[in-house]
């Protein structure tokens, strides 16, 4: 997973670096909100770690920015800030922060709330894939609305073009996928089919044996 | 080691410890780091107090809280947090008295942490 740390503060990355490489992390590194967001869109971090105040762009602008750029992968922000005034939190949450750690930052602490913006994000990419699954799967149903005449003795359907047709074929001209196979119910089967069968097998055993009789002699 | 200041220890070394993870080395390099900014940035404040630039003043001294914070030199960080608070939220004047007692903790702050790295490394 990769993160990237966004502080002009030399002293704070290179703790920060050393505590996420022992947790495994990939650590990427910027020393401006400028050089964060041109690593940002070209490294697409999972995770932003970013300082509040930092030159050129600060940190709830490079959040905005952030927000702004991918709505479709979300990267989870941690704002790591010695502010702690109610305002500045709230500003930026507004912006789109999803947590906060205050300096000095503790390991441990860092690495919880690492662990809980993995979750966050598993949870994203989840819903993400059934969010595509479900479009995929609609893409493929066409779905019949509305009232449509049926002729109570053939059955065969009213088209819109005002044109009677055989239901199988008024389906499968309404929904492009769809191809409707014959078949025999077997309910129908018992009923129709069974007794022309047992007929047949029938006259066919009969003709067999009258085959087999011998021609009389004489 | 404590200072008159809120009675709180002049540098608490845990936060240091903590993010050096034990090694020693890395521990040095990390609080070389801190006093050769902290340094940059107190002069910094220095040329925003002659040009009367409150705002810059409190920016830089947000900076060297955070740095101070760092490495666990409490007075130092508390004396910063006290002239961004005039300085930035205030918008009052900042007192060149106050630099320079930032600027005598910072070298205090710079000389301990050589002193019980240095022991740490033996």
């Amino acid at each position: 997973m990769k993160v990237l740390i966004a502080d002009d503060d030399r002293f704070s990355r290179s703790g920060m670096r050393k505590m996420l490489e022992s947790c495994e992390y990939k650590v990427l590194e910027a020393g401006d909100g400028a050089e964060a967001l041109r690593i940002f869109i070209a490294e697409k971090p999972d995770i932003v770690v970013t300082d509040w105040m930092m030159p050129k762009i600060d940190g709830v602008e490079l959040v905005r920015k952030i927000r702004a750029f991918d709505e479709t992968r979300y990267c989870y922000v941690v704002m790591v800030t010695a502010k702690n005034r109610k305002e500045d939190m709230l500003k930026s949450m507004d912006a789109g922060v999803d947590d906060f750690l205050s300096k000095p930052f503790h390991r441990e602490e860092l690495r919880v709330r690492l662990r809980a913006g993995e979750r966050i994000l598993s949870l994203h990419q989840a819903l993400g894939e059934r969010i595509t699954e479900l479009e995929e799967a609609r893409k493929n149903i066409k779905t019949l609305q509305g009232f449509l005449p049926i002729c109570a003795y053939c059955k065969k359907v009213r088209s819109d073009g005002d044109y009677w047709q055989k239901i199988e074929e008024y389906m499968s001209e309404a929904s492009e996928d769809l191809v409707l196979s014959h078949s025999i119910c077997p309910e129908c089967y018992e009923k129709h089919v069974k007794k022309m069968e047992e007929k047949y097998y029938s006259n066919a055993r009969a003709g067999m044996q009258k085959e087999q009789m011998p021609e009389p002699s004489g | 080691m404590e200072s008159s200041h809120s009675g709180k220890p002049r540098l608490n070394l845990e936060q240091l410890r903590e993010m050096g993870m034990g090694d020693a080395e890395f521990i040095r390099e990390l609080a070389d780091m801190m006093v050769d900014d902290s340094r940059t940035r107190l002069e910094n404040m220095k040329q925003a107090h002659q040009q009367q630039d409150w705002q810059a003043l409190g920016k830089e001294a947000h900076s060297l809280k955070g740095a101070a914070l760092n490495v666990g030199a409490e007075v130092l960080a508390e004396m910063c947090a006290e002239a961004e608070k005039t300085a930035r939220y205030d918008g009052n004047p900042v007192s060149l008295e106050a630099i320079q007692a930032i600027a005598a903790e910072l070298e205090f702050t710079a000389s301990e942490l050589n002193r019980v790295i240095s022991e740490m490394q033996e």
